[in-house]
């Protein structure tokens, strides 16, 4: 069965191993855990970097091809997506409601990028845990 | 829809992983196809039927609620 738009399963491994290391690089360097001395551009581009491995990481996770890329894989993704994107409107209008009971605002623009950025997070998050939970599920009933 | 693949597939001697060999599926399809949990495709279900020398009809049934 062909499928439009994915990665060879090899970028599975790849995203799962960029991911998590550019996600501790970036919160270690925004939150400044390493001592080391950095000057700014280099900080800017550590950061830049770091960030990008997080998000290319999540990208590959999502969109690489299981070994067997077959129609019920296909049906479980779509299922992924449908539920990530319920959690995603969810997340959504809870914050709202939240910031206008409590007249919360995210403060400036940066507070405004961090809350859609997460909010993306959450997206692809969501389908990860989601879809592999489903695979991993089934497979353990077969096992049994 | 309700299916009789497990019975037949049992009935030949033939394992998941060998019919999903034969598919180019994985296990786990054949394994929710069998417990229900998912409905193959037309092309998925003609495929089983030919290799079960079966009609689809002999194997895949619809219930009252389909």
């Amino acid at each position: 069965m062909k499928s439009l738009f994915l990665l060879p399963n090899r970028f599975k491994k790849i995203g799962y191993l960029l991911f998590p290391i550019g996600l501790i690089i970036w919160i270690s360097i925004q939150q400044g855990l390493f001592k080391t001395e950095l000057n700014h551009t280099m900080k800017v581009l550590i950061l830049t970097l770091s960030f990008f491995s997080f998000l290319f990481g999540l990208y590959f996770t999502t969109f690489s091809k299981e070994p067997i890329e077959d129609e019920y894989i296909n049906s479980v993704r779509l299922k992924s997506f449908q539920i990530s994107s319920i959690t995603q409107m969810v997340f959504f209008l809870i914050s709202f409601i939240i910031m206008f009971l409590f007249n919360i605002e995210p403060s400036g623009d940066g507070g405004l990028s961090i809350f859609f950025l997460s909010s993306i997070i959450l997206f692809w998050i969501m389908y990860i845990m989601i879809f592999n939970y489903t695979l991993i599920n089934t497979k353990s009933k077969i096992d049994d | 829809m309700i299916n009789h693949v497990k019975e037949i597939r049992v009935s030949l001697g033939m394992t998941q992983q060998e019919l999903g060999d034969l598919l180019k599926v994985s296990r786990q399809t054949i394994f929710s196809i069998e417990t229900g949990k998912y409905v193959p495709s037309t092309i998925l279900s003609l495929k089983i039927s030919k290799i079960f020398t079966k009609s689809v009809e002999e194997v895949f049934f619809l219930e009252e609620k389909d």
